[in-house]
């Protein structure tokens, strides 16, 4: 330590001397009662390539001289009376460097005070670089409505970011555990879910994802898809849990104006078909079975006394007409399946089947219901086009021998399994070529989604296909969802 | 042996026509005709026809509840139900129903004239067991 001082050390003076050697870094300062230098030191002085004596008798406001001497002498009357003060100072030597000065009294029962300083410089452009990350992150939580939060499992504090606080509606200062914050924020409905779910994880480190609704304090229901994992300690033991609360109340709004909007097309689109079918029932598959029967009469009327070759004539015209008659009725029946209008799911299915089988090389084609009541027309419709769509693509794509279509109820919903044991495909190959809307799957998963259901499509080359559709049991007008 | 008598339903005018036509030509008496099925109750039991050419389909009242009333007050009429529905379900329905025959529009007029005259038959046969009679399209 090299403490360089004008006189002798007194009791003061030795506990400057004693702050020189433990804090190399600094300059220090030692100031009598009229303010005048009479020690000047540190590493942080040498390292400047400043000496002492450039110092020694000056008082302290002429050292900074500008406009910051007034406020230096304040300061250093301050410590001369006992007080501790403190100023930032810029625009020194070198200009752009910043000082934080600290005066103090000697102690030790000395008149007089000492000016600690230090160079903060790259410290404050630290700390701003800290302040600016921190308001980019919350700025990039606010935007993306992501919250995150800090779960301590040995003392259940939960500690949440601002955007989060914000999120929940939680007022600055308020701290929660975990326990707490299921029981206020989270919706009375999911509550039990969320639990079952810590519970869970409590032991599980692994990533997890868990969408919920909450209430904040204002009242207003939000929904929220939770993600985290865990954190181990140095000795492997789960002490922690990190995550992130998204806001996905507009995503989910979004998704159920998308379903109640595509169920409209469906509405619409079966209302044509409905129309469509009547029309063709009620005008032109009457008009062709009268002319039908005329061309019959015609026939009878030439009896044994006409020439059989214009009996031939309307003997084949007859079979023609029969011909169109049927497949017109057909069309019909697709357009709009009486069945299942009148009779039923499992109905309309059954005569589906048959006619696949009629259609295809399938050795047999049955359907397995469990059944026992009438569905929501809506979802009736829906897993019927689904059925409908899959055994066409049975008969058209798949050179199956069997197929099956297979109904089960369940509480949360029922599941439609259309399965054959065809050639199958690739299913990222059918997405490459874009030739999915020729098996239309899209159409399929369209109709199942836009219901609030799921659709699953499992198969490979060679491993025949399951087309699955769940529905729930009934159809909220709005669709699931916040 | 008499002429078979016939009531001949449908609610589309050009088809009741045609099928008037074709069948008086072939032989049979058309006693009646009806609009609708209300209607086809009502000339059934007024005019006790041998069998009843019914279609499906209709305003007021459908052929399949037109049928079941028609059997309950009068038995022996033989129903044979004409539609343009081609559906087992339907099918198996108007045989519940008590329909004697079930025929989709657009078949061969001769399966249509056979199927009145296998009515024909077996209401003039004797009352045959309960449950035994055939449906046939």
């Amino acid at each position: 330590m090299t403490a360089e001082t004008a006189d002798e050390a007194s009791p003061g003076e030795a506990s400057f001397q004693l702050l020189a050697e433990h804090l190399p870094d600094l300059i220090i300062f030692a100031f009598d009662a009229e303010l005048r230098m009479w020690a000047a030191t540190g590493g942080a002085l040498r390292a400047r390539g400043w000496t002492t004596e450039e110092f020694i008798g000056m008082t302290v406001p002429e050292i900074a001289g500008g406009t910051r001497a007034d406020d230096i002498r304040v300061c250093c009357q301050a410590a001369l009376t006992g007080e501790r003060a403190h100023l930032d100072m810029d625009g020194y030597d070198p200009p752009d460097r910043l000082w934080s000065l600290h005066f103090a009294p000697l102690g030790g029962g000395a008149r007089g005070g000492m000016v600690l300083c230090r160079d903060v410089t790259e410290q404050r452009r630290a700390e701003e670089l800290v302040r600016a990350s921190q308001r980019q992150l919350a700025d990039a939580q606010r935007i993306a409505q992501v919250g995150s939060w800090e779960w301590d499992l040995e003392t259940d504090a939960l500690t949440v970011s601002d955007e989060l606080r914000r999120m929940l509606g939680l007022a600055p200062g308020v701290d929660l555990t975990m326990t707490e914050g299921v029981a206020t924020a989270v919706h009375p409905a999911d509550r039990v879910r969320v639990m079952t779910a810590l519970g869970r994880i409590r032991d599980d480190p692994s990533p997890f994802a868990l969408e919920h609704r909450i209430v904040r304090t204002d009242g207003e229901v939000r929904t929220v898809l939770a993600r985290g994992e865990g954190v181990l300690d140095e000795d492997g033991r789960l002490v922690r849990f990190i995550g992130t609360d998204q806001d996905i109340t507009d995503r989910r709004r979004a998704g159920a104006e998308r379903r109640r909007l595509l169920n409209r097309v469906y509405e619409a689109q079966e209302g044509q078909d409905r129309r469509l079918a009547a029309d063709l029932h009620d005008g032109h598959v009457q008009s062709l079975a009268a002319i039908g029967f005329k061309l019959e009469q015609a026939r009878l009327r030439l009896g044994a006394s006409g020439s059989p070759e214009v009996d031939e004539l309307l003997w084949q015209v007859t079979k023609d007409l029969s011909a169109e008659v049927t497949a017109l009725r057909r069309t019909i029946g697709r357009l709009r399946p009486l069945v299942l209008v009148e009779d039923g799911l499992e109905a309309a299915l059954r005569e589906e089947a048959k006619s696949a089988c009629n259609r295809a090389a399938l050795a047999n084609c049955e359907v397995i219901s469990e059944l026992v009541m009438r569905l929501d027309p809506v979802v009736e419709t829906a897993l019927f086009r689904v059925a409908q769509q899959a055994l066409a693509n049975v008969v058209e794509h798949a050179s199956a021998t069997h197929a099956e279509v297979v109904i089960e109820c369940g509480t949360e919903g029922v599941l439609l399994r259309v399965r054959d044991d065809g050639c199958g495909f690739d299913p990222d190959h059918v997405q490459v070529i874009a030739d999915i809307a020729h098996f239309g799957l899209i159409a399929m998963r369209e109709r199942v989604e836009a219901l609030g259901g799921r659709f699953r499509v499992t198969t490979a080359p060679g491993q025949g296909t399951v087309v699955e559709a769940r529905l729930p049991l009934t159809v909220a007008a709005e669709g699931p969802g916040a | 042996m008499s002429r078979p008598r016939l009531l001949v339903v449908d609610d589309h005018p050009i088809v009741r026509a045609a099928l008037v036509d074709l069948l008086v030509q072939a032989g049979f008496e058309v006693a009646g005709e009806a609009v609708d099925g209300a209607d086809a109750v009502a000339l059934a039991k007024e005019l006790m026809p041998d069998v009843v050419l019914m279609d499906l389909r209709m305003p007021v009242l459908g052929g399949l509840d037109a049928t079941r009333l028609i059997k309950d007050a009068c038995p022996d009429i033989q129903v044979v139900l004409l539609t343009a529905f081609e559906s087992p379900a339907l099918q198996q329905q108007a045989e519940e129903a008590g329909c004697f025959a079930y025929l989709v529009k657009g078949c061969p007029s001769g399966d249509l004239r056979l199927a009145l005259h296998e009515a024909m038959a077996w209401r003039r046969s004797l009352r045959p067991p309960a449950g035994s009679a055939p449906l046939e399209a």
